[in-house]
């Protein structure tokens, strides 16, 4: 049985998911896309970073 | 100095020349088709369904490998045989290939109801919404669903209610389809 918590916090992120999707129904799929490539690179650096730290400091 | 990798946006569009070379007729879906039509969020897949036969493997491998994809013979002839779908790897970039056979119901039926966007001065074929949304439903993970939702709630108005329902009839998901669309109502009144 899922505990309290974890509902609620299913519950926050389908409506932040709502909330994103009502606000980008003006955008178009060139637009969408656009901007998704650019977070998918943006997650790419991000982890690229984090993974240049992690080998910093085993050194 | 090590050549630079190249970013996920100008991997579809490598995978978009080399099908366009190859004569195939293809159609993106999955992770692209969300982002396109749904929400934003990260992916590492390009998901592809190719409608290929025997005869286009060697033109079909030799466009990919000549754009640094690395394909196998055996496994595309698998995807042919068996419906499996076939991993290719990308030896510039980190992202990989997942390309399928169209050959059944619901990949002809995203293939017939493609839209065409435009990326970066190409033009990407992908699976309409209605496509989407019946085929994440029909996956049922936490992700699926809610990438459902995403597309559902942002392309309601646009979408063709009555393909909509059709395909997901067919599809054996009309129950599914109809607890999401009370949930994307209850949703939307709660942002009211």
């Amino acid at each position: 049985m899922r505990d309290a918590v974890s509902v609620k916090r299913d519950e926050y992120r389908l409506k932040a998911l709502a909330r994103s999707a009502i606000r980008d129904r003006h955008l178009s799929p060139e637009e969408s896309l656009e901007i998704g490539f650019e977070l998918i690179e943006s997650a790419r650096r991000l982890s690229d970073a984090a993974e240049a730290s992690l080998v910093r400091r085993r050194r | 100095m090590p050549r630079r990798r190249r970013s996920y946006d100008a991997v579809v569009r490598a995978v978009e020349r080399a099908l366009n070379a190859a004569r195939v007729d293809h159609v993106f879906v999955g992770g692209i088709a969300v982002i396109a039509f749904g929400r934003r969020r990260t992916t590492e897949d390009v998901d592809v369904l190719v409608a290929f036969r025997g005869a286009d493997v060697s033109g079909l491998l030799s466009e990919l490998h000549r754009r640094g994809f690395r394909a196998s013979e055996q496994d595309l002839r698998a995807a042919l045989s068996e419906g499996e779908h076939c991993t290719i790897d990308d030896t510039r970039s980190e992202y990989r290939i997942d390309l399928s056979s169209a050959a059944t119901a619901s990949a002809q039926h995203a293939l017939r109801y493609r839209v065409s966007v435009r990326s970066r001065g190409v033009a990407l074929p992908i699976a309409r919404p209605e496509h989407t949304v019946v085929m994440k439903l029909k996956f049922g993970s936490e992700q699926d669903i809610e990438d459902a939702m995403a597309i559902y709630l942002r392309q309601k108005d646009r979408m063709d209610l009555k393909l909509l329902g059709g395909f997901a009839a067919r599809q054996g998901v009309l129950s599914a389809l109809g607890s999401l669309k009370r949930r994307a109502k209850e949703l939307e009144g709660a942002q009211r």
